[in-house]
């Protein structure tokens, strides 16, 4: 018995609530509205650091190093799940959604306060926005549609302990079976997998004390240009993909999933322009095309370069 | 006492006892249920015979921090009468058949947290002491694949 204090890793667990658009960096929100997160193995990698400040000085007087400073908390990590249905809205917002009023934050990420609860160091932290998406879909049956998000944050605090709740949330996640594909508005039904990569491109920012944390942390949180890139395989029966690329044309995406229990993800890539598409000809299997999109904001429409909508 | 186990076994079944395709082929079904003593000693009177009775279950594994899955096995045995296996394989056909197509709204338990179902099948030829006769025997294994929260 290793003691009262150990646990396996399904005693730990993650909750999510957005700060609204005005919201300061790294607040509280006055009305939080939890979400506990289901992870997907050891999913939950965010988490603070604290690199300490270690000046080349001769301080000390001998080959020791006798200066290291604690002084500022990075955090930063990976969150990766499944898309369970009722906290599907939530995780895609984290990267895609911007402020769209005029004012605070406009045209930035919103923030989050994630918790991670484990029995030995239940943990609060604050400013926590997504700096990227990696959304995978490779139709094997299992874990076939996997999220994830790549975060950065203000601080870590220590928090008082919740109790899971997840009675709320369909066990079974979408899947790519779910999954209607169009290309150019026509059904195609060989994707074998697809990844949509977002990167919101999250600037470096400054540091100042914060007395909460007892520590320098990161003053504020501004996201740049965004990126979205779209990587498929499917077999290679048509020839639109090099055609984009030799006459310079825009491809359209769009994927639909229907949820066994009635519940909608669509997500729509309304003008990707093909950067390369590579070619599978071993002779032992079918052929294979795998490009390589860029989206674009789409000329009309009330998409920017990638919508999605959820019910 | 009704359990998630028990359900997909019971959909599974009416959804096959519900194929007009499969239901005129078949002369004696073995379900198992609690109103009918059966004893399961298929003759070639039973014939073309269809049970369904669970199978084993796979080990959960914890690949996720609040919820495990694991695969539910459900046994479907055809048995058909006679030296050519074209009856059997046609059985087979129509229950794969059938079992995509409850892919569709996996059964009506999804949000029980079925995620998959996925169908496998063997086909040999079985000979009895008792009869000069030689059958064909189907087991067909479905796996209902199971997410469930802890």
């Amino acid at each position: 018995m290793p003691g009262p204090a150990s646990h396996g890793g399904w005693r730990r667990h993650v909750r999510i609530t957005p700060n609204a658009a005005s919201d300061a960096y790294g607040s509280m929100p006055g009305a939080p509205d939890w979400s506990w997160v289901p992870l997907l193995g050891d999913g939950m990698k965010l988490k603070a650091t604290s690199p300490r400040y270690v000046p080349p000085t001769n301080y000390g007087e001998d080959y020791r190093r006798h200066v290291a400073v604690h002084h500022r908390q990075l955090v930063e990590g990976e969150i990766t799940t499944l898309l369970w249905p009722e906290v599907t809205q939530l995780l895609l917002d984290m990267p895609l959604r911007r402020v769209v009023a005029a004012g605070a934050n406009y045209q930035d990420l919103y923030g989050h306060v994630i918790e991670h609860h484990t029995p030995v160091d239940p943990r609060r932290h604050y400013g926590v926005v997504a700096n990227g998406m990696r959304l995978v879909a490779t139709g094997t049956g299992d874990n076939d549609v996997v999220l994830t998000l790549s975060c950065i944050g203000q601080r870590e605090e220590s928090v008082g302990v919740q109790s899971p709740d997840y009675s709320g949330i369909t066990p079974s996640p979408f899947m790519l079976a779910h999954a209607t594909i169009e290309i150019d508005s026509a059904v195609v039904s060989d994707v074998d997998a697809f990844t949509l990569t977002v990167d919101n491109d999250v600037r470096d920012a400054p540091f100042e004390w914060n007395n909460a944390a007892d520590a320098a942390v990161r003053a504020f949180s501004i996201a740049d240009t965004r990126t979205v890139t779209l990587a498929l395989t499917k077999l290679d029966n048509h020839a639109r993909f090099n055609q984009a690329i030799r006459q310079g044309n825009n491809i359209t995406f769009e994927a639909l999933f229907r949820h066994p229990d009635g519940h909608i993800l669509e997500i729509i890539l309304p003008s990707l322009y093909v950067e390369e598409s590579e070619e599978d000809g071993s002779p032992d299997t079918q052929a294979k095309v795998s490009p390589t999109l860029v989206a674009r904001a789409a000329d009309s429409g009330p998409y920017a370069e990638i919508g999605r909508a959820h019910v | 006492m009704s359990n998630f186990l028990s359900d997909g076994r019971a959909a599974l079944l009416a959804a096959l006892k519900g194929d007009g395709s499969i239901v005129p082929l078949v002369g004696t079904w073995f379900e198992f249920n609690r109103d009918l003593i059966q004893r399961f000693d298929i003759k070639p009177a039973d014939c073309t015979a269809y049970s369904l009775h669970p199978g084993r279950i796979v080990e959960p594994e914890d690949r996720y921090n609040a919820a495990y899955d694991f695969g539910q096995d459900i046994i479907v045995i055809v048995t058909t009468d006679g030296m050519q296996p074209d009856p059997c394989e046609e059985l087979i056909a129509l229950t794969l058949a059938r079992v995509r197509a409850a892919r569709d709204n996996m059964l009506g338990l999804a949000g029980e947290g079925l995620k998959n179902i996925v169908p496998s099948a063997t086909l040999v030829p079985w000979e009895r002491e008792t009869t000069a006769r030689l059958m064909w025997q189907a087991t067909i294994t479905i796996q209902l694949r199971w997410i469930r929260f802890t």
